[in-house]
């Protein structure tokens, strides 16, 4: 129950923070840091599946509504939402994870932490920049792009995990 | 029946995440790439209300340049209307009681939120329909043109404005007369690219670019930058030409709607001609 109420306040206050902080950022058109994905990576292993798409595309379409862009963010958090599985499965410890855990780095460790939240942030960047560019930025700028905005954001919620401590 | 029911639990998360994407593809495909009315942006009200409350925040710590400008722009105003009475005095040859039809009409307006440096870029004004604003308007500033509007709101609008991948509007080269279609590129936001400039043309360093009038959205003539690059690229037959935007769009702030009175007149003209 905890959880749940957990996750709605992070949902909450991870759009009010893109939307009107980093949406803000304007530094450079390499950076565009998209912190929402942080969401996606905090969820539960148990969260039910459909859930899970449903709530990546809530939280896609309504960042998508403040930044004129209606879809294009639901579809890459839907697609990140649907890879989640995948990734997990991937880059599963030797023993599988134990109930009770949560994907951060005080249960499972920093170097599990930072390869399952490299692959969710590029692959959420990477997916988001080439929807936004339709075919007239070359390749090359993407993936600065990408790159770029993908530390960024990586820094971001490295610094939550230090925060964050085991009830 | 079971046997459906049975395939739609065992795969549901593909079935359920392939309705979403087609969801979202098509709000991509029907809001993203036309100036067609969307529903789902940020002149919408909350969004309006949350960013006109930041941006009010903000703009207290520029109010003295601004002023300045304001300043600056309302000489250059009335300078501009005792040459015009100058003008009309001297002439003689004005015998015909001519009276000027008004053709388009500014309505000031507010930039309350804007990016540069996304390949959407936008801004949200803080006048809508209730103001009298309406949809395709030109938005030109002081400095030159900005963009048109692409949805309003009751109280709010946003504008398409140069720096977005979707603007396009015909230009016309100050000192040679070719016109062009002029795009952006999508990387710096003070800069543009110039198109269908055939090669034989001269174009020279610095010559200044103005509105056609062609789309019947900005007044003729209205300043919309100058030439910074004029490149010939082998085996093509027209300029790759770099124009350095007169507007600074990260500092735009006051800013004019253009309301074309006759357009109304000038469409319909053209229904009839094209049959």
């Amino acid at each position: 129950m905890v959880e749940i109420v957990k996750n709605i306040l992070r949902f909450i206050v991870l759009i009010l923070l893109q939307v009107l902080v980093f949406n803000r950022i304007e530094i450079s058109e390499y950076l565009n840091p998209m912190v929402i994905v942080f969401f996606l990576i905090a969820l539960p292993f148990n969260t039910p599946k459909w859930l899970l798409l449903v709530s990546a595309f809530a939280l896609g379409i309504t960042v998508d509504v403040f930044m004129n862009t209606p879809g294009i963010l639901s579809f890459t958090a839907v697609l990140v939402a649907y890879l989640r599985p995948l990734i997990l499965q991937f880059i599963q410890p030797r023993d599988g994870y134990s109930i009770g855990d949560l994907p951060r780095a005080v249960d499972l460790g920093w170097s599990w932490m930072i390869q399952y939240s490299f692959f969710i942030t590029i692959i959420f960047h990477l997916v988001y920049f080439i929807i936004l560019a339709y075919s007239q930025d070359n390749f090359l700028v993407i993936l600065w792009k990408t790159i770029i905005s993908s530390i960024f954001t990586l820094f971001f919620v490295f610094v939550l995990q230090i925060f964050s401590t085991k009830n | 029946m079971r046997v459906f029911f049975t395939f739609l639990i065992k795969h549901h998360f593909t079935l359920l995440f392939l309705v979403l994407q087609i969801i979202s593809f098509v709000f991509i495909v029907s809001y993203n790439h036309s100036q067609r009315t969307a529903y789902l942006n940020s002149s919408s009200y909350t969004s309006g209300i949350l960013n006109s409350g930041i941006t009010n925040i903000g703009a207290y710590f520029s109010l003295a340049e601004e002023n300045k400008k304001l300043i600056t722009e309302n000489t250059n105003l009335r300078n501009q209307f005792r040459k015009n009475y100058k003008k009309i005095k001297v002439s003689s040859n004005l015998v015909n009681d001519t009276v000027f039809l008004q053709n388009f009409k500014l309505m000031p307006a507010e930039v309350i939120q804007s990016t540069v440096y996304k390949s959407q870029n936008f801004i949200t004004l803080n006048i809508g329909r209730i103001q009298g604003v309406k949809e395709g308007s030109g938005v030109v500033s002081a400095d030159g043109i900005i963009g048109v509007v692409k949805s309003i709101s009751n109280n709010y609008s946003v504008v398409l404005p140069l720096i977005n991948k979707d603007f396009k509007v015909s230009c016309r080269l100050g000192y040679s007369q070719y016109y062009g279609s002029l795009l952006w590129d999508g990387m710096q936001y003070n800069e543009a690219k110039l198109h269908d400039i055939p090669l034989h043309v001269s174009v020279h360093k610095g010559d200044s670019l103005f509105t056609t009038g062609f789309s019947s959205i900005y007044p003729t003539g209205e300043l919309v930058g100058f030439v910074k690059e004029a490149k010939v690229k082998s085996g093509e037959n027209f300029f790759d030409i770099t124009v350095r935007l007169s507007v600074d769009f990260k500092k735009i702030r006051y800013v004019y709607v253009v309301d074309h009175l006759l357009k109304q007149e000038l469409d319909s003209l053209k229904i009839i001609t094209d049959g």
